[in-house]
């Protein structure tokens, strides 16, 4: 049986911290620049940390990072704050690197273990790095079907249905990367 | 699956960072692409207003030139006769057209180019123009002629693209 997902909770999505984004956008959306790089300053991280698992690949994901906030500064006209900044936000760099995977079918440029620059650039140095690097690195090297539906349910906290509607496979499909995903973790875990 | 495992794989992945920060700034390029894209929207604003006008100086013109008893039958009506032909309407024409290529940031060669190739449709208009007056119920000409004005407009779009290739993605 599948485990429950344990999605990250997003940064900066307090109800202070969700208001002041939609002052931003709000802001942004009016054309002032300067409210949207206090966005993109918020933001940067978690759209990143997206795009990098979901493509595995430093310089695809600074290149989705940027086309997502492109991407999102384009919209902004259509963010009504019916979600939070955060989750909008969040669901075009999903988007955007799904579309990158797509088109440039890049899903075998996987991150190796042992990648020292990988490891280097984007460890999170402040609490466990090995544990978390370890985890970071066990992720990328999965297949990349099953790494992007496993990090959109296992990390991002998306129903297998979303899921579906994002990448366009039946929700089924989604279940079984997820199971396939968790079974390879587990035995590198493990080893 | 057997639960300890499934366990200690959810423990790891709870300690997974929220985020993980590009390894350089990323906003001087994004900050770029946006000003880019807004100058886009901008000049093909004023562009897109500019060819409309053009195309509506040109009907206008037309208008005017087959309008019995205008000043501008009278202008065809000389003019054919001792060569200046057109030359005053063409002139006009030519005019509006090269201010709006000057405002744009064409190479020069792409820009005499299309001026060149804007002269001699508006010629091309100009001739039609005095043809019509002519014979007004020639439906061949009349349809030459919203050819012509349509090959005006597609030529000034064309620019429009040429210019906005050339702006974008600076930043990589």
């Amino acid at each position: 049986m599948e485990a429950a997902s344990v999605p990250l909770s997003l940064p900066g999505n307090s109800a202070a911290s969700r208001d002041e984004s939609a002052a931003l956008a709000a802001r942004a959306r009016d054309g002032d620049v300067g409210a949207f790089e206090q966005l993109y300053r918020r933001h940067a991280g978690r759209v990143h940390s997206v795009c990098l698992r979901i493509t595995a690949d430093r310089g695809a994901a600074e290149e989705c990072t940027q086309d997502a906030f492109v991407r999102a500064w384009d919209a902004l006209g259509r963010f009504r704050g019916d979600s939070s900044f955060a989750t909008w936000l969040t669901r075009i760099a999903i988007n955007v690197a799904l579309q990158r995977l797509k088109l440039e079918r890049r899903h075998l440029r996987l991150v190796q273990p042992g990648d020292t620059e990988f490891i280097e650039s984007h460890a999170a140095p402040k609490e466990a790095p090995d544990a978390d690097m370890d985890m970071e690195k066990l992720i990328a090297s999965l297949p990349p079907a099953a790494r992007t539906v496993f990090v959109l349910h296992a990390v991002e906290g998306y129903s297998h249905e979303e899921i579906a509607g994002l990448t366009g496979i039946a929700a089924g499909t989604c279940k079984a990367h997820v199971h396939r995903a968790r079974q390879l973790l587990q035995a590198r875990l493990q080893a | 699956m057997n639960k300890p495992a499934d366990d200690n794989l959810d423990a790891a992945l709870a300690k997974l960072p929220r985020t993980v920060e590009p390894a350089r700034d990323l906003w001087p390029g994004i900050a770029a692409r946006i000003a880019a894209h807004r100058s886009r929207v901008r000049n093909g604003w004023s562009y897109g207003v500019a060819v409309a006008a053009v195309v509506v100086a040109a009907a206008a013109v037309t208008w005017s030139l087959l309008r019995p008893s205008s000043p501008g039958t009278q202008i065809v009506a000389k003019t054919t006769t001792d060569h200046g032909v057109v030359t005053k309407p063409v002139d006009m024409l030519a005019q509006f057209t090269a201010q709006m290529v000057s405002n744009t940031d064409l190479p020069p060669k792409a820009r005499a180019a299309l001026l060149d190739n804007l002269r001699m449709v508006n010629i091309d208009i100009l001739h039609t123009q005095a043809a019509l007056k002519k014979y007004p119920d020639d439906v061949n000409l009349r349809a030459l002629l919203f050819n012509l004005y349509q090959q005006q407009a597609w030529l000034l779009n064309e620019a429009q693209q040429v210019q906005v290739q050339t702006t974008a993605r600076t930043d990589i």
